[in-house]
């Protein structure tokens, strides 16, 4: 597949949130996510690890909450994933493709859904054009992780946001 | 000795007052009212100087202020003070006055220094006291050494001297007598440089000089030596007691603050808590991020929820995709490579159009890269695993999340709790810095037993050798006749304090026992439970429990320590009245007197039974007992001593520089 | 040392006089080595007078 063969970058308000989670900080500006402690002290944490995982949880967010969203340059800020760790997770970011593909509501049918998220050979258009689409569920996914955790102050709140965010995607769950 | 009457004039804050005090035998307490700084301390030292002209004030100006305030240059004002008493049979009037003026330099100054006048009438002859004769005429009434111990001072539970802090052992020997004996030992001890017989010594003629001279230097480095030690040892003691006292002070203030020692342990264990908590709680969280991390757990649940959302199992069935229809192990590659070589492996022809042809045709949907049923099955599997997992996962995550909150929940409870805590003890005495001034103390009283003990080892080894250059300096005299005289002289001397000696170690044993059944019985007329007094070799009485061990947790406030001490002053008084020690080296018209009991604030640490009983009891072996209180104690204390009562006062405090004292009825 | 005997009534004396210098110092402020020279004055008229 040609997908996911290049470094993936991530701009303005969506780099910021990506940096803002992550363990792994870089770019310019620190972007911290902080919190206090019992005592009023602030300490620094993360949820994820790596941008690659925020950046596939953002991804099927997006596809669950079917909520997409532009590339937003507003800042000069940057986020970029390296090729050497697309390379590692490509199983992964080839099943998030599948879901999204899966998911997606269209008039096509189930032979045509399944070729098409099974699809192995893509011209490097389709590719960039599905990509495209593929991040921007990430984006939108990224926004919705940014809205449940932003207004965290206190461990607690963090707490609060994880049984949320658990129960919001637990299987036993039945939504809409 | 009864003390009838005192009257101060312009004597410190009291310009003009007069006290009559109770000497009905019926009635022998005379009450004096007033807050702590009125003035009852300076009227026990006004009778001190009126007596025995010792100025115990810090300020030496006795002259009133407000009197001195106004005295004009050249002029001139007397501070007076008289006592009224009666001995064996004998009235007797004291009047001593010191007259100060204003100095050209508006300073004041003593014009004419305390002098005293005195009366006394035998058999209704009233007869002038020369002054010459007054000091001596006192100290003949009253034993000299007993002036310093009037006061017991209710507060401190404690014989308060007025002038200095000396320790009981001292205090107990001297009401006593025995420190004629001792002053005895002291002067005819061979060991001293100072003494009668080293005065003795210095009479014999040696025949050899040189010898003599060298003797004499000896005796005199070691007889120094041994003096140098028994400083040391007294300086010590002294310190010793100083750190004694120290002790005591400290451990009544722990005793006082108990309650702030349990809250000083709380306080260290909810710290400790909330150091475990917030640990915990940094763990837990810690583990929480690290479940959504680990193998991408969190991404799977995503992928198990869509999965079951969109109902892709439902879609995948509905497609025309089976599992049992894929090629394994060959992909359209190789199909298509046979398709262009016209001929199958297995020889069939193919050709476009024909069974082979679409077959083949056919086929290419089920393998690589479009054996989409073995790509179904493979997402099938792999969701059926993440949904497998998903709830324990999310249970998992939960689970850290609860352990977190919980600890800040706890945490905060216990930040409430110290807080609480933390008020209650500020201002409070930190009982563990008390508790290592404590130790403290006791190290240092340690180190110094040690040194005293090393003093005094020193001593009988260096008397030994005094005792040794006597003998022979005795031995080479006696070869000289003219010696003869001298030698008997010295020996004389020694017979002397070879009873000293003796005598003092009987007459401690002695007083001893006595000052133990006197305290005893007076104990047992006013405490009522099973405890016996014990005198130790110190004279410090102790309650112990009648079993025979000893109480160590005389419990102070409910009265026990208050009674024994009383008994114990009481008793001290009433042995003091007896001629206690017939022996050879004391003076028989040495007997003793007994004296008013002054007691500050006896009240304070009392309760009611104990308050009932010291007030029938004390009387008994007191003939007078003049007592200061507060008016709140005395209101609480007025029904069980009303009987005993024949004169009430209050000291009322005009202004700083002016108190009066007023009778009030009974 | 010599076995010298002891006149009881002589000390009796001694003791007696030394009393009364101990009381003389305490009222007069005479030191020590006064009384000490007193005492001493005491036990040679005593010894001379009274022991063969």
């Amino acid at each position: 597949m040609a997908m996911f063969k290049k470094q993936i970058r991530f701009t303005g308000k969506h780099a910021e949130i990506m940096q803002k989670y992550c363990k792994d900080k870089g770019g310019d500006q620190e972007i911290k996510f902080t919190v206090s402690n019992n005592s009023g002290l602030n300490k620094d944490i993360y949820i994820f690890e790596n941008r690659i995982d925020i950046y596939l949880i953002g991804g099927m967010i997006g596809v669950l909450e079917k909520r997409k969203a532009e590339i937003d340059r507003s800042t000069s800020t940057y986020a970029t994933i390296m090729v050497e760790i697309i390379d590692k997770y490509r199983n992964h970011l080839n099943r998030l493709y599948q879901h999204m593909i899966l998911a997606e509501d269209s008039e096509l049918d189930p032979d045509t859904r399944i070729k098409k998220a099974f699809k192995v050979q893509m011209s490097d258009e389709e590719s960039e054009i599905e990509q495209k689409n593929l991040e921007d569920y990430v984006r939108g996914g990224l926004e919705i992780i940014d809205e449940i955790f932003c207004e965290c102050k206190t461990y607690e709140d963090i707490c609060n946001c994880m049984f949320e965010l658990t129960e919001r995607y637990q299987l036993s769950n039945n939504d809409d | 000795m009864l003390i009838r009457k005192m009257i101060l004039n312009n004597f410190r804050n009291f310009k003009n007052t007069e006290i009559n005090f109770s000497c009905d035998p019926k009635k022998k307490i005379t009450i004096i009212l007033g807050q702590n700084t009125y003035g009852k301390t300076t009227l026990v030292k006004a009778f001190i100087w009126c007596l025995y002209k010792i100025n115990l004030f810090e300020d030496k100006i006795l002259l009133n202020s407000d009197i001195s305030d106004y005295l004009l240059v050249g002029k001139e004002e007397t501070a007076k003070v008289m006592v009224e008493f009666e001995h064996k049979g004998v009235s007797y009037r004291i009047t001593t006055k010191e007259t100060y003026s204003r100095s050209s330099s508006d300073n004041i100054v003593v014009a004419k220094k305390a002098y005293s006048t005195g009366l006394k009438v035998v058999e209704q002859n009233t007869i002038p006291i020369s002054e010459n004769h007054i000091d001596e005429e006192i100290e003949s009434i009253l034993k000299p050494e007993l002036k310093e111990y009037f006061f017991f001072d209710g507060e401190t539970n404690s014989i308060e001297q007025v002038s200095a802090k000396k320790n009981l052992t001292v205090a107990v020997t001297n009401i006593l007598g025995i420190s004629t004996i001792e002053a005895f030992k002291e002067y005819y001890d061979p060991h001293r440089s100072d003494s009668v017989p080293s005065a003795l010594r210095k009479d014999l003629i040696s025949s050899d000089e040189l010898n003599a001279i060298d003797l004499n230097n000896q005796l005199e480095k070691y007889t120094q030596q041994r003096q140098t030690y028994l400083d040391e040892i007294e300086t010590i003691e002294r310190e010793i007691n100083e750190l004694d006292n120290q002790l005591e002070e400290k451990n009544n203030l722990l005793d006082a603050n108990k309650d702030v020692e349990k809250d000083q342990n709380d306080k260290k264990r909810l710290e400790k808590e909330i150091e475990t908590a917030k640990f915990d709680k940094d763990k837990a969280f810690d583990r929480m991020i690290q479940i959504v991390n680990g193998s991408s757990a969190f991404l799977k649940i995503l992928f198990a929820k869509s999965f079951v959302k969109y109902n892709l199992k439902e879609l995948m069935e509905k497609s025309s995709f089976k599992s049992n229809s894929s090629y394994k192990g060959i992909n359209e590659e190789a199909v298509n490579e046979l398709i262009k070589a016209g001929r199958c492996i297995c020889g069939a022809e193919i050709k476009n159009g024909n069974d082979a042809y679409r077959h083949l045709m056919e086929a290419k949907q089920h393998m690589e890269p479009h054996d989409y049923s073995k790509y179904i099955s493979d997402f099938v599997s792999a969701e059926a695993s993440n949904i497998y997992n998903a709830e324990t996962i999310c249970e998992n995550i939960r689970s850290e999340a609860g352990i977190v909150n919980n600890k800040i929940e706890a945490i905060d409870e216990y930040e409430t709790r110290l807080k609480t805590i933390r008020e209650r003890i500020e201002g409070r005495l930190d009982v563990g810095s008390i508790q290592s001034e404590i130790n403290n103390i006791m190290y240092q009283k340690g180190h110094q037993q040690s040194v005293l003990e090393n003093s005094k080892s020193k001593i009988p080894d260096i008397e030994k050798k005094i005792d040794d250059i006597n003998e022979k300096i005795t031995k080479s005299s006696e070869a000289n006749e003219e010696n003869a005289f001298i030698l008997k002289c010295i020996e004389y001397s020694n017979s002397i304090y070879q009873l000293a000696i003796t005598q003092l170690e009987q007459s401690k044993m002695e007083i001893r026992e006595k000052l133990q059944d006197e305290v005893s019985t007076i104990f047992k007329a006013m405490y009522h439970g099973n405890r016996e007094i014990i005198i130790d070799e110190n004279f410090r009485a102790s309650a112990i429990v009648t079993d025979g061990n000893q109480d160590k947790n005389l419990d102070k406030s409910t009265g026990l320590g208050t009674v024994v001490n009383y008994s114990f002053v009481a008793g001290l008084m009433n042995l003091a009245k007896q001629s206690l020690l017939k022996n050879e080296l004391t003076n028989d018209d040495n007997i003793g007197e007994s004296y008013p009991l002054v007691m500050d604030a006896p009240f304070s640490n009392t309760d009611d039974e104990h308050i009932k009983n010291i007030c029938k009891t004390l009387p008994i072996f007191c003939d007078q007992i003049i007592m200061f209180v507060m008016r709140k104690d005395y209101n609480y204390a007025i029904e069980s001593i009303r009987e005993q009562v024949g004169k009430l006062y209050r000291i009322q405090k005009e202004s700083e520089t002016d108190a009066i004292v007023c009778e009030e009825d009974l | 040392m010599s076995k010298i005997e002891i006149d009881k009534k002589v000390r009796r004396e001694i003791i007696k006089w030394t009393h009364y210098y101990f009381h003389k110092k305490e009222m007069n402020q005479w030191t020590k080595s006064n009384t000490v020279n007193e005492i001493v004055k005491i036990i040679k008229k005593e010894i001379k007078e009274n022991v063969d």
